[in-house]
């Protein structure tokens, strides 16, 4: 075939061939930036990908804290939990400077702040894009501020904490501050488990940012935080606070700490410090009285402290309840010892059992002479003292033993019957609670259980024992001698009208830079009822009060611990097993 | 065949029956298709007027149907009439008059109306639903029909230095018509008609040095005008930030490029949400290759090339030297353009304002392409006799 090529030809070639070359400089192009290996393709790389940013709209999408409920018999109180509060943000840059006076009067007249404040904020920040200019305001402020209708001020909803219950477990609660993040208390160390993970939302926008689809992938769900379901019992906690409260003001003390405990499961039934703390002003409260006292500020525990070394003792073999101990009349001037008298009082041979119920020191100081410091140390920490005790509660304290070496003839003498030793009030709940339970140390339960933001269970904490400290039948016949304490001892004020009750008295002297400081002491009771099958054990201290008003732990400590019991076992609907009044009367029929 | 019929009328075959006038329609309606679903996912995100015949999409659709009724019966019409009138070709020159004069209207305020500063429209009717017209489109249209009208005739000298001069001074009025406002379509109409000259047989050296004189003329503009020399600039340096003018190439390079080779999916395109200026007109190729990538730029580039390949069909078996200039000029007229949009687009040319034939948006535009192919497929619904008797022994 001949070729005839005219000129239509050569156009039309002309334009397809440079067609074809665009598709080549396309591929080229395309080719050499997914190469990626010259710094021009690595550039038109980020080119790319900060246009595919640009367009990113992120909403925070907050989550909720998690809550915290105590129990009572019935249900689930809530202790702390969140709310979502409006606050009032302005775009400093958004208002031109000529509007700034009218716009500062018309945010304070909706927020009800000083426009002259307002004013000052404003001009002195304006070249921030962020403002907050009022948080945690009411909703009808919020509605003002949106009926303003300036696009400079907006409304932002927070999660702000809340604690319905006032100053109930408040030492125990701590506190969330106003930004979320935790002060003190449960709030701070449950934080990982309460804490929500914020959510957000990512929209692509077109160049105006006007939201045009979702980005799934980006997008990330808000994550509520756990809720927290806590062993207290919200009817216990509030006689306990109360009667504290009411022993600290009667005796005009420094502070006073309450415990309760289950002793089969460790459950923490009750704890408060008093002075009172209420989480919803903790601006304006005095950082000490945020303190737990309770595991925060250990103590020498005094008296309270001699069941444990007996008991300790007999588990031993070193001795038994019946074993006859000469309490010197009164005063001991032991070897290497110093001097311990009885405060007054002139025993001679006494049983062990006796000792406890009359609280002799001698008694005790010769208890550990039997036992020897290795023995005494080792039971000591036996029974955990000088260890926290595992409570997920910050600031605990795990008392104060000194190093074994360190002991001397003193502390062999002193610490049977709780000098020279320093313990919280948790630590001494838990001890009693052995006797109670038949010999184990449990560990203080405080959170039962979590559960996720749909109510489905996260965790649970079962009750768990740290060791066993005592044979059953050590615990048993301990409980019985502190039941004799009750009933014939020093702590009469302590008996119940229809429970057998048992405990332990204390008045220790408060220890200062030289020695014991005059006229301090704290007055403890611990104790439990019923005395055949232990329901609850209960402690209750009372530091440095008037000693014009009285100051033993019989007089300070035992009336609460008698209103505290009374209430809490008629509560518990304990059956009551000592026969008194009506009920003493219909059993004799 | 009918002997009679043959003798006394213009062979004609129904377009269905003529390989390149089905082609060039078939082709003209791909790209139609294409171009509305295209302006429908360009124009997506806008949506900022509720009347509907202000929407894009929606007036895009109705001329889309206009340009196809054209392209389905346009061929009926016989493009030799075009050229009828004693003398000159007096229809096509009172047609090009009248489009001249429009282009005159643009610029008379009430009438004119300007669009980012540019008049280039006439608007009539209430504002809503005003029909805007875009008379540099028809100039273009009716420059390349007289040309071919007039120096195809018999007797024309076509050789001769005056017959050039003449036709060089009616385009180069028609480009000064259009220069100050639409820069890249005067540069369309300048190069269709010497094409045109050129296939009607005008010296090449005549166009040669007509060719030089233009690029004078331009590079003297370009001096003259800040903005078209830092378009050049942006061409040279797409990334340069300080430069304002690189904005639409960067926007549309970034589109291109995130479009990779496979796309983003139909609607998926980002670029089009705001960022690409004038992205369902001047720069719908960068939106396409955004969400169809690198394939479907060879799509649309193959359906191109097979639409010059079936004028090319055309023009080699036109009927007479009208049909061959006439369907040749105008596929280059439609093809130069979709190249010159496409080089834009990839930042081989300075950025101008050209949209893609078929595809773009833009009533004007879309019903003249329309026009332009039914009269080449008019041109292949009369091939000469040769062809037809070959078609028939086939």
């Amino acid at each position: 075939m001949k070729w005839n090529i005219k000129r239509h030809d050569v156009v039309l070639a002309v334009l397809a061939a440079v067609l074809a070359g665009l598709m080549v400089r396309h591929g080229l192009m395309l080719h050499r930036c997914a190469g990626g290996q010259t710094d021009e393709a690595a550039q038109l790389a980020r080119q790319v990908e900060a246009a595919a940013q640009g367009r990113r709209i992120v909403l925070p999408t907050p989550a909720r804290p998690g809550d915290i409920y105590a129990r009572s018999r019935r249900s689930h109180v809530l202790l702390a939990g969140s709310r979502q509060t409006p606050s009032c943000f302005v775009d400093p840059k958004l208002i031109p400077h000529e509007d700034l006076g009218r716009v500062s009067a018309e945010l304070a007249g909706a927020l009800d702040l000083d426009p002259g404040w307002v004013y000052r904020e404003l001009s002195l920040k304006k070249d921030r894009r962020f403002l907050w200019i009022a948080r945690g305001i009411s909703h009808q402020q919020a509605q003002a501020v949106r009926e303003l209708h300036h696009r400079a001020a907006g409304i932002q909803y927070e999660w702000r904490r809340d604690y319905p219950n006032g100053p109930l477990a408040g030492t125990v609660l701590g506190y969330c501050r106003r930004d979320g993040q935790p002060g003190c208390g449960l709030e701070l160390k449950a934080h990982n488990l309460l804490a929500p993970t914020d959510g957000r939302r990512v929209l692509l926008g077109d160049a105006w940012r006007r939201p045009i689809w979702t980005d799934r992938d980006a997008s990330v769900r808000p994550r509520d935080g756990q809720t927290l379901c806590l062993s207290l019992d919200v009817v216990i906690q509030g006689y306990l606070q109360e009667a504290v409260a009411k022993a600290v003001r009667d005796y005009g003390a420094r502070w006073g700490t309450g415990v309760v405990v289950n002793p089969w499961t460790g459950d923490v039934l009750a704890m408060c410090s008093s002075p009172e703390f209420d989480p919803n002003e903790y601006s304006t409260t005095r950082p000490e009285n945020m303190l737990n006292r309770a595991i925060a500020c250990p103590f020498e525990p005094g008296s309270v402290f001699k069941p444990v070394i007996a008991a300790a003792a007999v588990d031993r073999g070193l001795m038994n309840y019946e074993t006859r101990i000469d309490c010197e009349n009164g005063v001991y001037n032991a070897y290497k010892g110093g001097r311990i008298s009885d405060h007054g009082q002139h025993y001679g041979l006494m049983s062990l059992a006796e000792i406890l119920v009359k609280s002799s020191n001698i008694g005790m100081a010769k208890v550990g002479e039997k036992m020897g410091n290795r023995n005494l140390y080792k039971a000591l920490h036996r029974w955990g003292f000088g260890e926290k005790t595992g409570i997920p509660l910050p600031g605990e304290s795990g008392g104060i033993v000194r190093p074994a070496a360190r002991w001397d003839g003193y502390s062999l003498r002193r610490v049977p019957f709780g000098q020279e030793i320093a313990a919280s009030s948790l630590q001494l709940a838990m001890a009693f609670s052995a006797f109670a339970n038949g010999g184990l140390l449990m560990k203080p339960r405080l959170i039962e259980q979590t559960t996720d933001a749909k109510g489905q269970v996260a965790k649970t904490f079962p009750p768990s024992v740290v060791r066993r400290v005592l044979s059953e039948g050590t615990a048993r016949r301990t409980l019985d001698v502190l039941g004799e304490v009750v009933r014939t001892g020093t702590g009469k004020k302590s008996q119940l009208d229809r429970w057998e009750s048992w405990g332990k008295t204390g008045t220790a002297q408060i220890p200062g830079p030289k020695g014991y400081i005059d006229d301090a002491y704290v007055g403890s009771f611990i104790g439990g009822a019923p005395l055949e099958h232990p329901a609850v054990v209960c402690l209750i201290s009372i530091y440095w009060p008037d000693r014009s008003k009285g100051y033993y732990g019989g007089t300070v400590a035992a009336p609460a611990f008698k209103e505290v019991l009374e209430k809490t076992l008629t509560y518990l609907h304990v059956p009551p097993d000592r026969p008194t009044g009506t009920f003493a009367a219909r059993g004799c029929e | 065949m009918d002997c009679e019929t043959k003798q006394t009328t213009t062979p004609m075959r129904p377009a269905g029956q003529s390989a390149s006038g089905r082609g060039v329609i078939i082709t003209a309606l791909g790209l139609l298709a294409l171009g509305v679903v295209m302006v429908h996912s360009a124009v997506m995100s806008v949506g900022e007027s509720s009347a509907w015949y202000a929407r894009v999409d929606m007036r895009h659709t109705l001329f889309a149907a206009l340009a196809a009724g054209v392209l389905l019966v346009g061929w009926r019409v016989n493009y030799r009439w075009l050229s009828a009138g004693p003398g000159l070709p007096w229809l096509s020159l009172g047609l090009l008059i009248a489009a001249i004069v429009l282009g005159g209207l643009v610029f008379v305020p009430g009438v004119g109306h300007a669009v980012g500063g540019k008049f280039r429209w006439i608007r009539l009717g209430p504002r809503e639903y005003s029909l805007g017209l875009q008379p540099s489109e028809l100039i273009k249209l009716s420059l390349i029909v007289f040309l071919s009208c007039w120096l195809t005739r018999r007797g024309e000298k076509v050789r001769s230095v005056w017959t050039f001069l003449a036709a060089g001074a009616l385009t180069a009025a028609c480009m000064a018509l259009v220069v100050t406002q639409d820069f890249g379509t005067a540069g369309l109409i300048g190069v269709s008609a010497g094409v045109v000259m050129f296939l009607a047989g005008v010296p090449w050296y005549y166009l040669a040095g007509a060719g030089v004189a233009a690029a004078g003329a331009f590079s003297h503009i370009v001096i003259q005008t800040p903005f078209r020399l830092q378009r050049i600039l942006a061409m040279l340096d797409p990334w340069d930030a300080a430069n304002n003018s690189t904005y639409q190439v960067r926007q549309s390079l970034t589109a291109i490029f995130s479009g990779e080779w496979t796309g983003r999916g139909l609607g998926l395109g980002v670029r089009k949400l705001g960022f690409l200026p004038e992205d369902s007109t001047d720069f719908i190729f960068a939106s396409f290759c955004e969400e169809w990538g690198f394939r479907g730029a060879v799509l649309l580039a193959a359906l191109l090339l097979i639409w010059l390949w079936h004028c090319r069909r055309t023009a080699a078996r036109a009927g007479d030297e009208l049909g061959r200039v006439l369907s040749a000029g105008l596929g280059t007229m439609i093809a130069l353009q979709a190249v010159m949009h496409v080089a834009v687009n990839l930042n081989a040319l300075p950025p101008t304002g050209i949209s893609l034939p078929f595809v773009s948006a833009g009533g004007t535009s879309l019903v003249i392409t329309a026009v332009a192919a039914s009269l080449i497929a008019s041109v292949a619904a009369r091939p000469a006799e040769a062809h037809i008797e070959r078609v028939h022994e086939n």
